[in-house]
């Protein structure tokens, strides 16, 4: 049960951009479209997840004095293997990500997990965390994505949603980085207002 | 003590009489003669323009203070100044979808996310129109070449920033500066009648509503900056007085900058946001993409407010301050 | 009020007073109330059913001066808690028709020759307000006179000035040599130029002053005359060197050394109605308002306003018990129609208020640091110096209860400095 509990934390009470509001920076720029949304999910659920794993696995052998380069060694090399994969098989995507994913080496997401759970935690809770955290992460670059996709330029995962008229005048405000601070700010909000009673 | 039945209050138990709707009224009131000028125009184009943003911005604000669970005070007019200071800088025939999305997020988004009248750091009306100019799609209806294309006015239709921006201070030949000022060009709705945006002004700050300082300076930062673009080439830049009587400088001095919450509010503040506001405008119109930068130099100043209102007075000290009061206390300690 | 509206950055203009507004005595109360500040009824050293004589020293062996007034039997002693959290002693004095004087106050025939300190301690005894930091030992370096009134619709010291400026003239030359002060400044009203020839003093200087309000009131005179911080009394000593001292005491101090006489009766500015005339009564320290209301045929208006000290910093009573002391100027009575109501707006950051402070306050950051309860940035922004003049309530458009907030921001920065 408490295991479960790791898992499912990561999807609404410590939702990474939301609740956390960590890693905001490739929450801000990626999420011009679903597509990108997803594929930064997933790649930050491959890193987080493994490089939990490992961190967990080591986290006695670590000195402290010097865990958080270790960390970063740990996580850069999850990272080179997702950036050379992505480069053979999804190179579209690699495109558009461009700088982002080698920038998940210093994702406060993957960073705080690691210092905040992994160093303290068992192998398997850390896995369940990692993977956790990182499907809440994608869900909201997913829905980030989407809806400033959706609004900004009238089409969802590149499939067209909305009609030609739209689409030739579309809002794309959204797609823009006020766009996305505002959206990103309207959702917080939301989803603040919803869990109000229960917090605090 | 016998009890009397009387008011008891702190001082002081005498009022001006002034009122928050002051501002925002006459506010309305000295943009009659530029709502008049634009209707002249345009005819019912502009009307419609005006209208819908005035409205739109008045629903919106009540309608989120209803959701926000504060009292609606849509009757201190300030959503109204908001929606037509945004209809004045569009072009007359602006589509409504733009108009009522810019007013929207202008009054939610720039105000009351961040509390409504008198905390918000950006003007509405500024933030209504940047969205609306950084949405490519909808960039052609805010080029005024484009938008009023089919309107034949009896004077050069050309916008003179854009004449100036495609082909430097010689393209600019057919414009007459005090006809400029009449307020013959082609441009946002109220905000090309020059004449009727400057005696507004003058008339809220001879009611005291706006005060000179701003007005004046962010003038003179215009004169200033481009003064020095002429003083470069004279060529390439055109002349203070062209920059002057263009596009939305007028009604950006006056009106714009000037809005209470997201203006300095100390003497020197005031001054130096007056001129950088001016500064910047040339500067954007020179260097920018956009060919007016009346508004991002409005709005990247606003920013800059917190920063500006610490060029203060220091306070008059009249009181033993808290080291004085101190000192006393050490030296009483060992005295005794 | 009929007063000009608040037009650019111009402070309002409030005008003093400045006509005759001739004086006229009030009968003896029957019963009159004396109030003691930051005393307790402990400190009285008399006891009820005692009877006392005017001028006599009520307060208990070693506790400083409480001066009775009147002459007669004490009937109440009781304590109150003032408005601004100070604890008041409270005497109340059933009098007799004819004075008679306590002994130790006696009249200085030959002022050139005695000595400047048993001048001043005379003065003292004598029951004049202002002076507790210089019973503390503080010297006096600048002594400010002022022919100013405090507030509009007040006309104690213009009417004095009209009066005896002769006795003005004497005043000074022996206050000046009581008090030892090194620069003595008078400060009359910029309109008043015929009183200005009949003040001659050779060792002081006259300033003229421009007759609007706040120029009247003691800690701007302080500030703008070049001199320092006004004397006060803080709970660790004093602080300050310069005293202000109105003409309507400074004629008191020179007929009290005359005549061996106390300070009892006090010149009080009376206007019933707004935009009425203004009435000025003599009367005794310690006579209830409701005397002066009724002399002046005025009847409270329920829900109406009963102002003290002039309509811009003066306070509201509560009733119409409340006592004169030595330095009620004036009586302001407002219909409930004229009363100024506060709302609960939010601040639009006009800036008018920070434009009209006359110590440079930031008064809208300050008014939202205190309502909110951030007293650490209002310490920072030097809350302390606020000295309620009410201009920035005067002028607000949203309203606010500025006053009340800097208030309230000032007494718990004092408080928290005090712990410190």
């Amino acid at each position: 049960m408490s295991v479960f509990k790791e898992f499912t934390k990561g999807l609404w009470q410590e939702l990474p951009p939301f609740r956390l509001v960590l890693g905001l920076c490739p929450v801000l720029a990626v999420t011009k479209s679903a597509t990108n949304g997803l594929g930064m999910g997933l790649a930050v659920i491959f890193v987080l997840t493994w490089s939990n794993i490992l961190v967990s696995a080591l986290r006695k052998v670590i000195p402290r004095k010097v865990r958080i380069a270790s960390y970063i060694v740990i996580i850069a090399t999850f990272v080179v293997i997702v950036e050379m994969a992505t480069q053979a098989f999804f190179y579209p995507v690699y495109e558009a990500l461009g700088i982002f994913i080698p920038l998940i080496v210093v994702n406060c997401v993957i960073l705080g997990r690691a210092e905040a759970f992994a160093s303290k935690n068992g192998v398997f809770a850390s896995a369940l965390d990692g993977l956790g955290i990182g499907t809440g992460f994608t869900i909201s670059l997913v829905v980030l994505g989407g809806l400033r996709e959706l609004v900004g330029a009238g089409t969802l995962f590149d499939v067209e949603i909305m009609s030609a008229v739209y689409r030739s005048h579309s809002f794309s405000f959204m797609l823009e980085a006020p766009g996305a601070f505002i959206c990103l700010g309207v959702l917080l909000a939301i989803m603040n207002a919803v869990s109000a009673p229960s917090s605090s | 003590m016998k009890a009397a039945d009387l008011t008891v209050s702190t001082g002081s138990h005498w009022h001006s009489g002034a009122r928050i709707t002051d501002f925002s009224y006459n506010t309305l009131l000295a943009l009659i003669p530029a709502i008049a000028m634009g209707l002249y125009r345009y005819g019912v184009c502009a009307a419609g323009v005006i209208g819908t943003a005035v409205a739109s911005a008045m629903i919106a604000e009540a309608a989120m203070q209803k959701i926000l669970g504060k009292p609606v005070r849509i009757a201190d007019g300030s959503a109204a100044v908001s929606g037509l200071l945004l209809a004045l800088l569009l072009p007359a025939n602006t589509p409504a979808y733009m108009v009522v999305v810019a007013s929207v997020i202008g009054i939610t988004i720039g105000k009351l996310c961040f509390g409504g009248l008198g905390a918000n750091p950006l003007s509405p009306a500024l933030v209504g129109w940047a969205v609306l100019r950084i949405t490519k799609p909808w960039a052609g209806y805010l080029d005024f070449d484009l938008a009023l294309i089919n309107y034949d006015l009896g004077f050069s239709m050309q916008y003179p920033l854009a004449v100036l921006k495609a082909s430097g201070s010689s393209g600019l030949q057919d414009f007459n500066t005090w006809n400029l000022f009449l307020g013959n060009q082609t441009g946002g709705i109220g905000a090309s009648a020059i004449v009727c945006v400057l005696g507004g002004g003058l008339y809220m700050i001879a009611r005291g509503l706006v005060r000179w300082e701003i007005p004046l300076c962010f003038l003179l930062g215009v004169i200033i900056a481009s003064c020095l673009f002429r003083l470069v080439d004279s060529a390439a830049y055109a002349g203070p007085l062209f920059h002057i009587v263009t596009g939305n400088v007028m009604i950006g001095a006056f009106f714009l900058s000037t809005d209470n919450s997201s203006a300095p509010i100390n003497r020197w503040g005031m001054v130096a946001f007056g001129l950088c506001c001016g500064m910047i405008t040339v500067v954007l119109r020179v260097w920018s993409v956009y060919p007016d930068g009346v508004v991002f130099a409005c709005l990247l100043m606003s920013l800059f407010v917190p920063l500006l209102d610490k060029l203060k007075a220091t306070p008059i000290v009249v009181r033993p301050t808290r080291a004085q009061i101190t000192r006393k206390t050490v030296e009483g300690g060992a005295s005794s | 009020m009929g007063l000009r509206a608040f037009c650019g950055d111009l402070p309002p203009r409030i005008p003093y007073w400045t006509g005759a507004v001739p004086v006229e005595s009030l009968p003896l109360p029957q019963r009159a109330t004396l109030l003691w500040r930051e005393a307790s009824p402990g400190d009285v050293g008399v006891a009820v059913g005692d009877s006392v004589q005017t001028g006599q020293n009520l307060a208990r062996e070693g506790t400083g001066l409480f001066m009775s007034t009147v002459t007669g039997t004490v009937e109440e002693i009781d304590s109150l808690q003032g408005a601004d959290a100070v604890e008041y002693a409270v005497v109340g004095i059933k009098t007799v028709e004819v004075d008679s004087y306590d002994s130790s106050i006696n009249g200085i025939e030959d002022l050139a020759n005695t000595a400047p300190e048993q001048i001043l301690a005379m003065i003292i005894r004598a029951g004049f307000p202002g002076f507790d930091a210089v019973v503390q030992g503080a010297t006096v370096e600048t002594l400010i006179i002022s022919a100013l009134d405090q507030e509009p619709l007040t006309a104690v010291n213009a009417q004095v000035l009209l009066e005896r400026a002769n006795d003005v003239s004497d005043g000074i030359a022996m206050l000046s040599r009581a008090t030892g002060a090194k620069k003595v400044v008078v400060a009359i009203p910029h309109n008043s130029a015929h009183a200005a020839d009949d003040i001659s003093v050779d060792q002081a200087e006259i300033v003229k002053v421009r007759a609007t309000y706040p120029n009247g009131l003691p800690e701007i005179l302080a500030k703008k005359q070049g001199a320092g911080l006004l004397l006060t009394t803080e709970r660790n000593g004093t602080v300050g060197n310069t005293l202000v001292v109105s003409i309507e005491h400074l004629v008191g101090m020179v007929s009290c050394l005359r005549e061996g006489r106390p300070f009892v009766n006090k010149i009080v500015t009376c206007c019933g109605k707004s935009g009425g005339e203004l009435k000025n009564i003599l009367v005794r320290i310690g006579t209830p308002v409701s005397m002066a209301l009724d002399n002046l045929d005025v009847k409270l208006p329920p829900g109406g306003k009963l102002i003290i000290n002039g309509p811009m910093h003066g306070y509201a009573c509560f009733s119409d018990e409340q006592p004169m002391t030595a330095t009620s100027d004036s009586v302001l009575v407002q219909k409930p129609a004229e009363v100024h109501r506060f709302e609960s707006t939010a601040c639009m950051n006009c800036g008018r208020c920070s434009a009209v402070c006359p110590v440079n306050l930031e008064v809208n950051l300050l008014g939202r640091f205190s309502e909110y309860g951030i007293f650490d940035k209002c310490a920072e922004l030097g809350a302390e110096n606020c000295i309620e003049c009410g201009l920035c309530v005067y002028v607000c458009p949203a309203r606010r209860p500025l006053l009340h907030l800097l208030a309230h921001a000032r007494f718990v920065v004092k408080e928290e400095t005090v712990e410190k």
